[in-house]
């Protein structure tokens, strides 16, 4: 385990080193990154002004799903960089040199390249998520629950980033799998339950997006059973488990054709 | 003309060869235009109007703004940075070819491509969602809506070549371009009517680019503006395409002086 800190460290630093090589470009990429949260988030404000509530949600309650959506989001791109760069090295081939390496190549290609300029981001979306946090009235086991499900949230956006390096082995087709995978996880962005029947269900059981962000704050406000926080939970595992299969998969159907 | 209508049949050409890529971008815009028209939906629920909308107006704004911004975005446009710095650009320079003329004609081959699949979309989704969606009979709101979309399409295109032109002088020619993409997805009113903005925010957006991408022809559409308003509208997208284009030219001929085939 320090041994894959130790790796991942030096990933990042790296990661971090050749990101800050443009200090321009960088600065110009968090300033939009900051400000998209910024007018979305403006957008949901004005929403709250003029609408009490949003199906049998209150405003505060709405913003709260943005913004356990926002970290969940935020972290997974921090960790989760490199895999945007994935694709590329399997067409040039560059993936073979990952492959001799006595380094886990799912851990490399996952985690290989951290994004630090998105810890900048974290912070004005923790500030807020507490700020609003506080004018809920929620009780101290659906805070633990909370914490259960965002947990789990993270695992399957894990899972969902596993596939994605898993598609890119596979196809050399897809070119944006993982910005497939931003646009289905931005439907997280307000409550899954505004959507209809059977896209609600589409994206609680089949890309199970409900699960990764929207589940943990309903946690919180006491809307969920435990029989669907322990079917959650399974789900959780279950993908994670599904994920890593297909990667073993796809390694066993990787042909190093491009090299 | 032959050459450009060579250049719009190999676009096609590309496309096609890389059929589910096109498929999952276009899977990529329904999935946004269904978050935005079912937060919309549950807004207006059990309301008379909101913002000024009334619910068939906001889904219907929702609804056929995927078919605005398919005609008006679409742009190949996005490669001309990457084509400088690379070099590639040589590749243009040396045959008897328009550069502007050039990403027109591939801009008129992904518009239509995507202009016939987001128009195919948007009757699934009305037959299937069932929206109260507002067909404009009005003669002349359609022959101005017609006239803005066609304004939007020439401002947008400058835009993105003068954004393409910071190859010249700059390697870092997506960041910028993603700055200028989180405005707009904002400031054009693919989210939301940009009337529902605090008054002295809408005001000033009036008089930017933005609002003519997609807002505007909108609010003509639903036949929300009077002639003195579209007018006013028509004479400021006017002004713009004006003052982008003269700069765009401006751009590219000094930017022709500074061009090193770096990379080549």
């Amino acid at each position: 385990m320090k041994r894959f800190f130790l790796l991942w460290l030096k990933y990042t630093l790296n990661s971090f080193s050749s990101a800050i090589y443009s200090r321009f470009g960088a600065g110009l990429f968090l300033f939009a990154k900051l400000l998209r949260f910024l007018l979305f988030f403006l957008f949901l404000f004005i929403l709250q002004k003029s609408t009490k509530a949003l199906i049998d949600y209150t405003a505060n309650q709405v913003i709260f799903f943005y913004l356990v959506f926002n970290l969940i989001d935020t972290l997974t791109q921090l960790l989760f960089r490199e895999v945007y760069r994935f694709r590329q090295k399997v067409v040039r081939g560059d993936f073979d040199l990952d492959l001799v390496q006595p380094i886990n190549p799912l851990f490399k290609a996952l985690a290989g390249g951290a994004d630090l300029l998105d810890l900048f981001m974290l912070i004005p979306s923790i500030f807020l998520l507490f700020y609003f946090g506080a004018q809920l009235t929620f009780a101290s086991f659906s805070l633990f629950v909370f914490l259960l499900l965002f947990i789990n949230g993270l695992v399957i956006a894990t899972s969902f980033h596993i596939l994605v390096l898993a598609l890119g082995v596979l196809t050399t087709e897809v070119d944006h799998a993982i910005m497939i995978y931003r646009d289905l996880t931005n439907v997280g962005r307000v409550p899954i339950d505004i959507y209809q029947e059977p896209i609600r269900s589409f994206f609680t059981f089949v890309i199970p997006v409900g699960i990764m962000v929207t589940f943990p704050p309903k946690a919180l406000f006491g809307l969920l059973s435990t029989p669907v926080v322990l079917i959650s939970l399974l789900f959780g595992v279950l993908f994670f488990g599904g994920s890593l299969l297909l990667w073993r998969y796809s390694l066993t159907q990787y042909a190093s054709a491009s090299s | 003309m032959g050459k450009y209508w060579q250049v719009i049949k190999n676009s096609w050409s590309e496309s096609t060869a890389y059929r589910l890529n096109f498929i999952l971008w276009r899977v990529r815009r329904v999935v946004n235009l269904l978050l935005v028209y079912f937060l919309w939906h549950a807004v207006t629920a059990g309301k008379n109007t909101l913002f000024g909308y009334n619910e068939s107006q906001i889904l219907t704004y929702v609804l056929l703004s995927n078919v605005v911004t398919s005609f008006i975005l679409a742009t190949k446009t996005l490669d001309i940075g990457d084509e400088i710095n690379s070099g590639n650009l040589t590749n243009y320079l040396l045959k008897p070819i328009n550069y502007f003329s050039l990403w027109w004609a591939k801009d008129a081959a992904d518009k239509a491509l995507n202009v016939f699949f987001s128009i195919l979309e948007v009757v699934l989704l009305i037959f299937f969602l069932k929206p109260q969606f507002i067909l404009q009979t009005n003669v002349l709101f359609l022959l101005f809506f017609t006239l803005s979309m066609g304004l939007g399409m020439i401002l947008y295109f400058y835009l993105s070549v003068l954004l393409g032109f910071i190859g010249f002088y700059s390697p870092e020619v997506w960041a910028p371009r993603f700055v200028f993409f989180v405005i707009s997805q904002f400031f054009i009113g693919s989210l939301f009517p940009l009337d529902i903005l605090p008054k002295w925010l809408y005001l000033s957006l009036q008089a930017l680019p933005f609002p003519y991408l997609l807002f505007f022809p909108l609010k003509i559409y639903l036949g929300q503006l009077n002639v003195q308003e579209i007018s006013i509208g028509i004479a400021i997208s006017l002004v713009w395409i004006i003052i982008l284009k003269e700069t765009a030219v401006r751009v590219w001929n000094k930017g022709l002086l500074d061009y090193s085939a770096q990379g080549r």
